[in-house]
């Protein structure tokens, strides 16, 4: 009996060995881990990845990751439910990633991207685009903007979830405080009204050093409003490529005139992104260079929906607007997926029956040419009573985000380090510095 | 099986050690290997293709100022600890003593240590804030103006080791607590019989006792400190203009931003090589002193 008993023992014992080895494995992996969670995302990926059977009606699993991990338990668990009420037998599983742009590239490395994924422009080459991506020419969702950085050798691979257009996201409570109706469309008006917010004891505008899709979009994203050229070529053609003359060095110079006057926040490394937002929904601060995605945010955080202003930045004192179209992430699918039939009716969906409720959620104009009547919020009509010119994004070729990397020049960190400095002198001949040594190697 | 008492005992010990050291293999031995073999490399972290550039990313690395520009960033984190090991000796000292309430001080104490290093960086994000933190309001009391504790390119190493110092106070203090239990009363009562005040009972008879914790705590501070990462990388994003950038923060801008595999795993093979020579270093020192009473 004794005996029994021990080997009983011995027998559970090892059976919880085995059972600590899945959870040390993943306790070790948390805590390596940290801050980036890759491993740990690989491992929930594990286990969550798509096992399904072969099968020639639609059915299986299809793995779905997206940023909007605010999304996740509310809006996609609707969408998710009516698209398996359409399609029975096919299970979408949707996973939000915080830290969602490390992530996505650790999993693809890995092997182990979801079946439905997003990507930013900029992340990939084009030229690789057939390597990672499966062609949805075959969904015939028709014409989008943009078609040229989606495509790759006459076969598109993704479709922008939205569009926006570049401007400034404004308080019209506030503005109205201090006598203004719409956002100024002059450079002096804008100074003007500026300082009457300082002296109302209201932070202009922001900066935002610490994140990187604040500060980027001061530098690149503005850069078109000063000059027309890409103006990637027109770093790549020169070694000094932060000067008075050029559009990205005028982009800068605008942001460091702002922090100069006092525009901007007093201590730029205390703000956070969550606490700009509940400032900004409170009134403390008065705009900031954002697109539209930044609505719902607000408005959940607080702010009346009716008091959201968006406007374009005026770049000079000529009176002409200019806005950037941008596209928001795009949605790709997996080469490598398991059952491609249903992810590409997953996909299809997201794109026609999800399309204006998606659309609408997110704050944005929709890619898809045919589809522009979906979008219905008052602050995109507000915008287009601006009438600015739209000019595309301009994106960096291959060889300009090469030389980039060697620079270890980034572009949201040289806005973030612009907003800062008290000499921008400094920062410009650093960057030059550095671009000159890349181009050489 | 009928084997011998000794290999039976080895077959035991072998079994034992299997799981451990596969483990260790596969989650710490293997990944160290690799990330030397694409320290050789120009690997972009997606592509399956990749060429090797021989030292080219050590050179580089190693001939850039801003290198030696983290190694002073991450020196501020050793100056606050050794600051911060000394005042834990000291506290282990009081604490050792019969004095009311020295649970609940060590308890206190020790408290910040249990905390998640990333709760702990955003709770500072407030008490740091410029305009509405804690410790500016404090200054304005007593009509001092605020300090840009973030902001301040010369400061800001030091808020943030700070933090770091608070955070393992209670560890230090722990762990020569511990030490000092080990050592025999009657040698303190001796010394006193003998007429020694306080400060000669500590140089002669405590300070040698805990001689190899205080090694251990060293090591500690040091490798701790070259290791400096969740603190600059949510309060500062490594600082105004690069301030307050740590090895380990920029091993990931120029993995995850900079898709620059090469230098990134450079970087840690670098600093991998650094806390080899500052622990070979000090056990050359320290190993000449005597060990504690065993």
């Amino acid at each position: 009996m004794k005996r029994f008993l021990c080997i009983l023992v011995t027998v559970t014992l090892l059976m919880s060995l085995m059972a600590g080895c899945g959870a040390d494995n993943a306790a070790k992996v948390d805590q390596k881990a940290q801050a980036t969670d890759n491993k740990a995302a690989d491992t929930k990926a594990a286990d969550t990845k798509a096992t399904s059977a072969p099968a020639a009606k639609l059915s299986g699993k299809v793995t779905f990751a997206t940023n909007r991990t605010d999304w996740v338990d509310t809006k996609f668990k609707d969408w998710t439910a009516k698209f398996s009420a359409k399609n029975p037998g096919v299970a979408v599983e949707v996973e939000g990633l915080k830290d969602y742009a490390k992530i996505i590239k650790t999993r693809l490395a890995a092997g182990q991207a979801p079946d439905v994924f997003l990507l930013m422009p900029g992340d990939f080459k084009k030229a690789d685009y057939p390597k990672y991506f499966a062609p949805i020419d075959d969904l015939q969702l028709g014409d989008i903007y943009l078609k040229d950085f989606c495509s790759f050798e006459g076969k598109q691979y993704a479709i922008p979830v939205g569009l926006y257009l570049t401007g400034v996201i404004y308080n019209k409570a506030v503005f109205k405080k201090i006598g203004y109706d719409k956002f100024p469309t002059k450079l002096d008006d804008l100074y003007a009204a500026c300082d009457k917010l300082k002296a109302a004891g209201i932070t202009p505008t922001t900066v935002l050093p610490k994140e990187p899709w604040p500060a980027q979009r001061w530098t690149d994203y503005s850069a078109p409003l000063f000059g027309p050229d890409n103006l990637y070529d027109a770093m790549m053609k020169t070694d000094t490529p932060l000067t008075a003359d050029s559009s990205i060095g005028k982009a800068c110079k605008f942001i460091f005139d702002m922090k100069s006057k006092g525009y901007m926040e007093k201590d730029p490394m205390s703000t956070s992104w969550d606490s700009f937002q509940k400032d900004f929904a409170a009134g403390k601060i008065a705009f900031g260079k954002f697109e539209q995605w930044l609505i719902p945010s607000l408005v959940s955080n607080g702010m009346k929906p009716e008091d959201v202003g968006n406007a374009p930045l005026p770049a000079d004192n000529s009176g002409k607007l200019i806005t950037v179209s941008m596209p928001d992430w795009s949605a790709v699918v997996n080469k490598d997926s398991k059952n491609l039939e249903a992810v590409k009716a997953w996909y299809k969906y997201m794109f026609t029956d999800m399309y204006a409720e998606m659309e609408n959620a997110a704050g944005c104009v929709p890619a898809i040419k045919s589809a522009s009547n979906v979008v219905n919020l008052p602050q995109i009509q507000e915008f287009n009573s601006y009438n600015a010119t739209v000019v595309d994004q301009q994106f960096a070729s291959d060889d300009a985000v090469a030389t980039m990397q060697k620079a270890q020049w980034e572009m949201w960190r040289l806005g973030a380090d612009v907003g800062v400095t008290d000499d921008i002198n400094k920062v410009f001949n650093a960057y030059n510095k550095k671009w000159a040594d890349a181009r050489k190697k | 099986m009928n084997l011998s008492y000794k290999s039976q005992r080895k077959l035991v010990i072998f079994l034992f050690l299997l799981l451990p050291i596969t483990m260790l293999a596969i989650f710490s031995i293997y990944p160290v290997l690799q990330m030397l073999k694409y320290s050789f490399s120009d690997w972009d972290g997606i592509s399956r293709e990749y060429n090797f550039v021989g030292l080219q990313n050590y050179t580089n690395l190693l001939g850039d100022k801003e290198t030696f520009g983290l190694l002073c960033h991450n020196l501020t984190y050793v100056i606050s600890g050794i600051l911060i090991l000394i005042l834990g000796l000291l506290l282990a000292v009081i604490l050792n003593s019969k004095i009311h309430g020295r649970n609940v001080f060590r308890f206190i104490i020790f408290m910040p240590f249990v905390m998640n290093s990333v709760a702990v960086a955003y709770m500072f994000q407030f008490i740091f804030d410029f305009e509405n933190g804690v410790l500016n309001k404090l200054l304005g009391i007593f009509s001092i103006e605020g300090i840009k504790w973030l902001g301040n390119a010369t400061l800001v190493n030091f808020s943030l080791s700070g933090v770091s110092s608070w955070q393992y106070l209670g560890f230090y203090m722990v762990i020569f607590l511990g030490g000092l239990q080990a050592i025999p009363k009657e040698l303190n009562e001796a010394a006193k019989i003998d007429g020694a005040n306080s400060w000669q009972v500590f140089k002669y008879i405590t300070l040698p006792g805990i001689s190899t914790i205080i090694e251990l705590a060293i090591f500690l501070v040091i490798s701790g400190s070259m290791k400096a990462f969740e603190l600059p990388f949510i309060l500062t994003s490594g600082g105004p203009l690069g301030a307050s950038d740590t090895f380990v923060t920029k091993t990931l801008t120029f993995a995850f931003n900079l898709q620059s595999y090469g230098p990134a795993t450079a970087l840690g093979i670098i600093l991998l090589l650094i806390v080899v020579l500052f622990s070979l270093i000090q056990q050359k020192f320290m190993s000449k002193t005597g060990g504690a009473y065993e």
